[in-house]
């Protein structure tokens, strides 16, 4: 790497270098400029209720346990033993009294302490100082209205701050129930392809629905190319993004009656916590920096976890409101399922786009290529009902600003 | 009282002729012949694979979700015969132009079910898939079958349930956007 990120990354232009997508130098810095500093997403709190739940993670690359404490608070470390690095805890989820490492037995407990080492007297003659060799812990976990996200940066902003003007859109999802429960275990597979493609497909685009999902919508019937296509699209210097339809009914998604009913009977309650222009219009597509997104409507949520330059691992859950019946419920959960997962009708055309890129890539001309994100430039601005900069949803602004954020973190170094 | 050599009877016969049905099955799959595959199966046809999770021995009963939990696929026909409609646009570009596919159904056992005319079938399952050039991936499992027989006619059953209980827990392929 010896050319510097401005030379790759040109979001005022709209030029994005190819190579930012595929090149093991990038994607390492990548770890300690962006993953090593960001706010990621940890865990929703429904998914570890109890004391003792945990279930294991990445944020970037690395692995990390997250745990609910007796005190209810949530904490989270790298799942990795302070003695010879072996993974702590080996299995997806679970509830737990302790963590012991199956090399050499070192117990950590349920906060990462390290407590108990085997032949401590006649091995180690009592010298090991076990209170430096905790497990190492994420340094700041937060709990954001039941979503736990945690930073490695030690300083810096809060969760709020990060969010910036993005915490009104999250709400939209976040907040538009009292309770919110996760409807099972997630669903995970591996896509060959860079981790910013989804990034920032989530974040800005909703043009490649008509023409990557065509097949899907066709199947699904429903009058969608009459649909009013008019919508807005919301970009911030913290590089999330958000873009969604004005009209009434946005969703690409049908939960069938019962649930349709449930949905019409709440929706006034909806109104009541997000405001009426928040709780019907503010219902797409988006993308907290890096790495987590969410479809407001279908109630998929996930992080596109990177694993080298030319892959992820895709980690989804349903969101469900918490209150309503069973049927209703299951019904959130299998229309999600049935068009967001790894055998959704919606999400394979998006696995094959990226991975064909990611294959082209490899060429080396085709590599060395310039991606356009020039659509829109120059035509957000100021919103009266709507915070942060606010586009014409069929705009590539947020996928700018996405990267702006990206060349900003790069350059800064570690 | 039904004699041991006419249960035994019974045994082979209904091994083979469930068997048979299957292969056409995976054969109907590995053909494309969706619309026809379709017909296998019965209006009331739940087709489900639990997400399967990583666990330590005490609980390895939850090693697969509950009906209500994670899931693959939670379908009914009408969710199915949308999967068949997508295809069938010519504009499902994740089978564009189409996998090559092969579903290998093998170690099937069968069990009479309590009612008549319904077997109770166990079978695992590779399915190997390759794309374009030189994309392959590959599932394997078992299959949990309810099968009632539809008409005397040798090999006419629908499937009434299906539970595909995959053996990896994070997919090693790019989607699942397969029938299995």
């Amino acid at each position: 790497m010896t050319k510097k990120y401005s030379d790759l990354v040109d979001p005022d232009e709209g030029q994005i270098s190819a190579l930012i997508y595929a090149d093991e130098d990038i994607y390492d810095q990548e770890m300690r400029s962006i993953f090593g500093t960001s706010w990621l997403f940890l865990a929703h709190e429904s998914m570890i209720p109890k004391k003792g739940d945990y279930l294991t993670t990445t944020m970037g690359d690395d692995p990390v346990v997250v745990v609910r404490q007796s005190s209810g608070e949530f904490v989270a470390f790298m799942n990795q033993c302070r003695h010879r690095g072996m993974r702590l805890c080996r299995s997806d989820e679970g509830n737990a009294k302790a963590f012991t490492c199956s090399y050499h037995g070192w117990v950590y407990d349920l906060s990462g302490k390290l407590v108990q080492v085997p032949h401590e007297e006649d091995g180690y003659l009592g010298a090991l100082n076990k209170e430096k060799l905790g497990a190492q812990r994420v340094p700041r976990v937060t709990n954001y209205k039941g979503f736990i996200f945690g930073t490695w940066s030690e300083e810096g902003p809060t969760f709020e701050e990060y969010l910036g003007d993005m915490a009104w859109y999250f709400d939209s999802f976040a907040d538009r129930w009292q309770h919110n429960e996760v409807l099972g275990a997630p669903n995970r597979w591996i896509i060959d392809c860079n981790w910013k493609f989804p990034a920032e497909q989530f974040a800005t685009d909703v043009y490649h629905a008509e023409t990557s999902h065509i097949s899907a919508l066709i199947a699904q019937g429903g009058d969608w190319v009459n649909a009013d296509t008019r919508g807005l699209q919301f970009s911030s210097p913290g590089g999330h993004g958000t873009g969604f339809y004005l009209d009434d009914a946005p969703d690409m998604t049908d939960y069938g009656p019962v649930a349709s009913e449930y949905r019409a009977a709440i929706r006034q309650t909806e109104i009541e916590r997000l405001g009426e222009t928040r709780a019907v219009h503010v219902r797409g597509h988006n993308t907290i920096f890096p790495n987590f997104s969410f479809l407001v409507g279908t109630n998929t949520f996930r992080i596109w976890q990177p694993r080298g330059p030319h892959s992820i691992e895709v980690m989804t859950w349903t969101l469900g409101d918490a209150d309503a019946p069973a049927e209703v419920k299951d019904a959130m959960r299998r229309n999600a399922l049935r068009t967001f997962s790894a055998g959704g009708i919606f999400e394979a055309e998006d696995g094959e786009n990226w991975s064909e890129i990611q294959g082209v890539l490899k060429g080396n001309r085709a590599g060395r290529s310039s991606f356009n994100f020039t659509m829109g430039r120059g035509a957000a601005g100021h919103h009266d009902d709507f915070p942060g900069l606010i586009g014409n949803i069929y705009s590539e602004e947020a996928g700018r600003s996405f990267y702006r954020r990206w060349l900003e973190l790069m350059e800064k170094g570690d | 009282m039904i004699s041991e050599s006419q249960l035994r009877e019974n045994l082979l016969t209904d091994h083979f002729e469930v068997s048979q049905f299957m292969a056409r099955e995976a054969r109907l799959l590995d053909e494309r012949k969706f619309d026809e595959w379709l017909t296998l199966l019965a209006d009331e046809i739940r087709y489900t694979a639990p997400v399967r999770l990583a666990r330590m021995p005490r609980e390895e009963s939850k090693e697969f979700e509950p009906p209500t939990g994670g899931a693959h696929f939670d379908e009914s026909k009408e969710d199915l015969a949308q999967r068949v409609r997508k295809v069938a646009t010519g504009r499902a570009w994740s089978e564009v132009p189409a996998s090559r596919t092969r579903h290998l159904i093998t170690n099937i056992e069968v069990e009479r079910a309590e009612e008549t005319d319904t077997f109770f079938v166990r079978s695992s399952f590779l399915l190997y898939r390759t794309r374009g050039t030189t994309y392959q991936d590959m599932f394997a499992g078992a299959r949990q079958d309810l099968l009632r027989r539809q008409s005397p006619l040798f090999g006419d059953f629908l499937i009434t349930k299906r539970q595909i209980l995959l053996d990896q827990t994070v997919l090693l392929g790019n989607n699942l956007a397969v029938f299995l």
